[in-house]
């Protein structure tokens, strides 16, 4: 196999469309990436305004679907300039370092009308486990689809929170990770979805 | 006993006063440290403590206001003049405010600056206003002032009621006693 060949096989499984899947991007204006953590007993929100995805799901054929999802960590906000800066820090996200959460689906079943599953390898700071998030697709009053859902992880597990932060007493282990994103039609042209500044 | 009466002040309203006195004194110590702290796990232990505390006491002033409203004032000694009894009602009225304003401000600083204010990691109370800086910033700055006034208007209060006591020599003070009722020397 020629080098370029070589090249294209490995970027085809990001690209390819499974038949009868129809592929989808994330519209970014009305969409939404939160996680809720916890800081002394009381919840602690803040959401990422930059990521971006191919999703490709037959609603027939669920199996046939994949997903990739690309969280922009930098791109954290809770509102508080001051802990933004922290969570960019070495001790949370380490922005730097490690600029992209991913989350990449390994395999997706339905659990009902319009629900699904989907198990795949989130990757946050250097750290790769598997998760399982159950979501609904459900086609959108404004046009394209709507994908919503949420799962809890252990923070701790990703190493976010070095040093004194590790403490989970004061700041909880659980995180909820919640998001209702909006879909348009993927272009074929890859994808990207940045919400504007408040 | 529980109640007041027109020359002393009952069981609760002295048990509530003293508490208030008790907190109070705890929460300039952690305010004040907690202040300066950088963002780290000691500060948000600290401002923790601080918003707990902070909450209960503006229960606790909830229900004195409403027990004072319910119940007779004692009397001041008919000796005071006239002008320093208007001067004693200006400042309790101004305690009074304060310390209900106080924990509202810093639980307007808190839930604008995006942390939900928890009591002990038992409930967490609604958020009063939606995350923004600037009204963070100043309700944090208007929390301080009031600190300082309160502190002086404390000041003023219990200097007053060591000079009724001491030079005085009525009942003011003894009113707000567990063992004043008994105690000699009742002038008024």
């Amino acid at each position: 196999m020629k080098s370029r060949d070589a090249l294209l096989f490995l970027l085809l499984p990001a690209y390819s469309v499974v038949a009868g899947a129809e592929c989808w991007k994330p519209d970014p204006s009305p969409s939404k990436v939160v996680f809720v953590a916890s800081q002394a007993g009381a919840p602690f929100e803040g959401s990422f305004r930059s990521f971006s995805g191919c999703i490709c799901l037959d609603p027939a054929n669920p199996e046939t679907g994949n997903m990739e999802i690309n969280i922009d960590t930098a791109a954290v906000d809770t509102g508080i300039p001051e802990f933004d800066d922290a969570l960019r820090g070495a001790d949370f996200f380490d922005t730097a370092r490690w600029p992209t959460a991913r989350f990449t689906s390994t395999a997706i079943k339905s659990t009902g009308e319009g629900k699904y599953s989907v198990r795949g390898q989130f990757t946050l700071r250097d750290i790769t486990r598997e998760i399982e998030v159950p979501f609904s697709m459900t086609p959108a009053q404004a046009g394209g689809m709507q994908i919503s859902g949420q799962t809890v992880i252990k923070r701790l597990d990703y190493n976010i929170g070095l040093g004194e932060w590790r403490d989970t007493r004061w700041v909880g282990d659980e995180v909820t990770l919640r998001f209702t994103v909006a879909l348009t039609q993927d272009d074929g042209k890859g994808v990207g979805a940045t919400a504007p500044t408040p | 006993m529980l109640r007041n009466t027109h020359e002393y002040y009952g069981v609760v309203a002295q048990s509530l006063h003293w508490a208030i006195v008790g907190l109070v004194a705890v929460q300039v110590v952690l305010g004040v440290t907690g202040a300066d702290l950088p963002l780290g796990m000691e500060r948000l232990i600290t401002l923790s403590w601080h918003k707990s505390l902070g909450m209960t006491i503006l229960a606790l002033m909830a229900m004195r206001l409403a027990w004072r409203l319910a119940n007779p004032v004692p009397r001041l000694p008919p000796q005071i003049p006239r002008l320093e009894q208007q001067l004693a009602h200006s400042t309790h009225w101004l305690l009074y405010g304060l310390l209900l304003a106080m924990p509202l401000a810093g639980w307007i600083n808190s839930s604008a600056s995006n942390l939900t204010v928890s009591w002990f990691g038992v409930f967490t109370f609604p958020d009063l206003v939606e995350t923004d800086k600037a009204l963070a910033t100043g309700a944090k700055a208007l929390h301080k002032a009031m600190a300082w006034l309160l502190i002086s208007v404390v000041a003023l209060h219990g200097l007053a009621a060591l000079r009724h006591h001491f030079i005085l020599k009525d009942s003011v003070l003894l009113r707000m006693l567990p063992w004043g009722r008994r105690a000699p020397g009742d002038k008024s």
